[in-house]
């Protein structure tokens, strides 16, 4: 039996780079285990591109240049993790949610605990950050 | 109780997703939520304001007819956020954060981790001694 032709498969198979005679009969697998294949602008490949490589894994014992520089290294940074770890294990746990329980669901549901929890933590984490970067910038 | 297994398998099939979603939006990223909080790229705040509104979406749907329940502001809520604050902008690491460094392979995010666990046992300590109700994620 022949596969079955569809209006966009071909259009799906140029965005996913396939060759011509392949873009027909596969384009519609590869349309939806394969993220590039389902840009249809040019512009928004570049994006893809780029979370595709954020969320790569490697195996890493350090958190980055910023990280470094804004907290510390070696044994100064893995101090601050545990003390920062403490400090949101004991401060989701009081306040009834995180930045997805309050932030992300409460806030979506303009439940009044996650609103005025996520107004909290992020101007405290604001003041933070700057406070971290007055102190080494 | 223990939740039948379908729930659990659910659960894992979410949690995979939002896993995936935090890791490849930047939240995992110290340097990137850095931006944020002095927000010099306002990429993260805007990918989060989206997140919101289309959960917003989600669940007006989910729930049309039915009344959501309602989370009052109570006596932790205010102090757990200031804490929680600090704590994320020194750690770079969220609750939920924290899992998806790891699967990304930042060693350093165990003790992270482990500190979020030694936190909530203590948090929970001190909310059940000075007696506040401020429910959790699941309420």
């Amino acid at each position: 039996m022949p596969p079955r032709k569809s209006a966009w498969a071909p259009t799906l198979g140029r965005a996913a780079g396939l060759p011509h005679e392949g873009r027909q009969r596969r384009a519609p697998v590869v349309a939806l285990v394969w993220p590039r294949a389902l840009d249809t602008s040019r512009s928004a490949a570049p994006l893809v591109a780029e979370a595709r490589a954020r969320g790569a894994f490697a195996v890493r014992l350090d958190l980055g240049a910023d990280f470094a520089r804004e907290v510390g290294t070696g044994g100064e940074g893995l101090a601050a993790l545990a003390a920062g770890g403490l400090l949101v294990g004991i401060g989701a746990s009081v306040s009834g949610g995180c930045s997805t329980g309050h932030g992300l669901s409460g806030c979506s549901r303009l439940q009044p605990a996650g609103v005025a929890a996520t107004a909290t933590f992020f101007a405290t984490a604001v003041a933070c950050s700057f406070l971290l970067d007055g102190v080494r910038p | 109780m223990i939740a039948p297994w379908r729930t659990h398998l659910e659960l894992l099939a979410f949690g995979i997703l939002l896993g995936g979603a935090i890791s490849a939006v930047g939240f995992t990223d110290y340097a990137e939520l850095h931006r944020m909080f002095t927000f010099s790229d306002l990429r993260l705040l805007l990918t989060f304001a989206a997140a919101v509104v289309l959960a917003g979406v989600g669940f007006a749907l989910h729930c049309r007819g039915a009344g959501m329940p309602i989370r009052r502001i109570v006596k932790g809520t205010v102090p757990g956020a200031l804490l929680f604050g600090v704590g994320w902008a020194i750690a770079g690491g969220c609750p939920g954060a924290v899992l998806a460094q790891i699967g990304e392979g930042k060693v350093p995010a165990l003790v992270t981790l482990v500190a979020i666990l030694v936190g909530s046992a203590i948090g929970r300590r001190v909310k059940a001694r000075a007696g506040w109700d401020s429910g959790s994620c699941a309420s």
